[in-house]
């Protein structure tokens, strides 16, 4: 299995994405697809770690943090399952400058209604030059799609082939397409916006003098409602079948697990929002690969 | 097969089979026996290509070279004694190994027109061979950079790296986002060099171990990731200490998680250069780096430079 890309953007255009995608193969991994085409899997942010809170229980631990770049707010949660990221977050003193790797999530409680977050792997305390080099890797990324969202707002038909045929590459190709039809045909010009924001912010000409390791800016966005920790009725199910397969302690096997859910009448589409979800509101980890537990 | 249908792909004819295509068994004895590779006759011309676009499994191509190096090796084939030509060779896109298995006379610094040659993969990397069925024309020397210019190691995206399946001498920029399990004070079997889990060798069980420092990272370029391994010459260097003292502090610690834990403060989330060969198979790329540096980046230069681009097109 071919390591997925950490993705470098901005917390603004990440949480404006609202599209789930899944890849290929055996256990097919989860995408979230921005308006941009960026189909994000893992990402690499670093930004001012602020506000980290226990939001579960002193049993079961689920750290929260807010990591703000030059356009938004990125939010992370640890439960007990990422015990290293969780440990590390517990220690932190924020504000703090934090570089983060982790998995893309979307939470989406009732339609219509979507919240990203990151769920961590790594955690680590930096300094402002590791911040600041982030904030130009996610600017050369931002504009790249761009250009490759510009080219593609041209083409009529849009087809894959045809972007990779002026120089996309297939990976991006394939994200823009799937953006194309869902978005439809975003507005750029919001986004270059964003990438003079971040490339100004890097500039001490256009900077407000600022302490190192004071917050920053923080967009007004609304405080995210908590995800619900109560399992609905078909998360219910799911956890039950975990619980009854795992009978070696290792895990349930996800093979197992389809079968299963699949002869109660669960669909594969059902069982894997479910499994999303209760890894979400950290009632179930994958201890090994292609392994469910219950917490 | 009936109803297939042909299409190119990366300068490689390829049958495809549709959902029109009818397939039915023939008896075995239909073909004669197909011998693989060495000694099949090209069919039609060369397709031409640059060093940097070779890709494993081609066959009858055509490249324009430097030869930067070239030595003779004795191997065996079949049983018998064989002279192998091998060495590498470069145009402006990249270098390359190669392996001539008849004596054209190589010489360095010569530039050559290879008509007929094929690409294997070797121990992850593609590179170039070319037998008695291929065409050698000497070329004026100037039509390639000199060889001083060409053996460089260029630098490469860990995208073009997968698509390419490897490469010989790269130069990769990118973020160390994770060590990896195995970093650090390492013990190595005796017998094998595999490393230890909990003083255990795979394949030899308990055996007292030989201390060994490493990093297994990844590094990752915004593109895509590979594991970047550094030596234990490397890391003594990134941590500017010896494997002895490495191995006092983890003894007074009564961990040798101490040396890895100053590994990660150390790498990191840092950005680094690093130059080597990079093979390939299925659990993705690595890298077994042969010089590394820590990154500096003139950030503000770089985003000046960006945003007028920005405001230009504007
Ligand atoms: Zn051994």
């Amino acid at each position: 299995m071919i390591r997925e890309v950490a993705w470098r953007l901005f917390a603004s255009e990440y949480n404006d994405a609202n599209l789930e995608t899944e890849g290929t193969g055996e256990r097919p991994p989860s995408y979230i697809v921005t308006p941009l085409g960026a189909k994000v899997n893992r990402v690499f942010v670093v930004g001012v770690i602020t506000d980290v809170e226990n939001v579960g229980t002193d049993g079961q631990p689920m750290w929260r943090a807010r990591v703000s770049d030059p356009t938004g707010t990125f939010h992370v949660y640890a439960g007990q399952y990422q015990p290293e990221a969780a440990a590390t977050l517990s220690k932190l003193k924020p504000p703090v400058f934090g570089a983060i790797v982790g998995k893309s999530r979307i939470y989406s409680p009732q339609p219509g209604t979507t919240y990203t977050s990151i769920r961590p792997e790594t955690i680590k305390a930096v300094d402002e030059t590791v911040r600041d080099f982030w904030i130009l890797e996610a600017c050369r990324s931002l504009r790249k799609r761009l250009d490759a969202m510009g080219e593609a707002q041209k083409m009529d038909p849009l087809t894959k082939e045809g972007l990779v045929k002026i120089g996309v590459k297939e990976a991006i190709a394939d994200g823009i397409v799937q953006a194309m039809n869902h978005y439809g045909r975003v507005d750029l010009s919001r986004y270059t916006a964003m990438l003079a924001e971040g490339l100004r912010y890097l500039l001490p000409e256009y900077r407000e003098p600022t302490a190192p390791g004071e917050p920053v800016v923080e967009a007004a966005a609304p405080a995210k409602e908590e995800p619900p920790r109560e399992p609905d009725e078909s998360e219910a199910k799911v956890l039950e079948i975990i619980a009854s397969l795992d009978k070696d302690g290792k895990g349930a096997p996800w093979e197992g697990i389809l079968e299963s859910a699949t002869s109660k009448g669960v669909s594969k589409d059902s069982l894997e929002e479910s499994i999303n979800t209760l890894l979400d509101k950290g009632l179930i980890y994958e201890p090994i690969l292609g392994r469910m537990k219950k917490i | 097969m009936q109803n297939a249908y042909t299409k190119e792909y990366r300068g490689q004819v390829q049958v495809n089979f549709g959902s029109r295509t009818a397939v039915a068994k023939e008896a075995p004895t239909a073909l004669p026996e197909y011998k693989p590779g060495v000694g099949q006759p090209y069919a039609g011309k060369p397709t031409p290509i640059r060093v940097v676009d070779l890709r494993e499994g081609g066959s009858n191509v055509a490249v324009t070279a430097r030869i930067l190096s070239v030595e003779r090796r004795e191997v065996e084939v079949d049983g018998a004694p064989k002279a192998v030509f091998s060495g590498v060779l470069a145009d402006e896109t990249g270098k390359t190994q190669f392996s001539a298995w008849k004596d054209f006379t190589l010489k360095d610094d010569e530039v050559l027109r290879i008509e007929g040659a094929y690409v294997k993969s070797w121990r992850g990397i593609p590179q170039i061979s070319f037998d008695e069925r291929a065409t050698i024309t000497r070329l004026k020397p100037d039509l390639l950079p000199p060889s001083e210019r060409l053996n460089i190691s260029p630098r490469m995206w860990i995208e073009d790296l997968a698509e390419r399946g490897g490469a010989a001498d790269v130069t990769v920029r990118g973020i160390l986002i994770d060590l990896r399990e195995g970093s650090g004070l390492v013990y190595r079997c005796p017998e094998c060099r595999r490393v230890l889990r909990k003083g255990a060798c795979r394949l030899h069980g308990e055996v007292k171990g030989e201390p060994d420092l490493r990093v297994k990272a990844v590094l990752d370029d915004g593109s895509g990731a590979l594991t970047a391994v550094f030596d234990r010459e490397l890391t003594e260097a990134l941590l500017d200490k010896t494997l002895d003292i490495c191995i006092a502090a983890a003894k007074e610690a009564m961990s040798t998680e101490i040396v890895r834990d100053e590994l990660a403060d150390l790498l990191v989330a840092q950005p680094i250069e690093a130059r080597g060969n990079v093979t390939s198979d299925d659990y993705g790329l690595m890298m077994i780096v042969e010089t590394a540096k820590l990154l500096k980046v003139d950030v503000q230069a770089e985003a000046r430079e960006m945003l007028e681009g920005l405001e230009g097109s504007a």
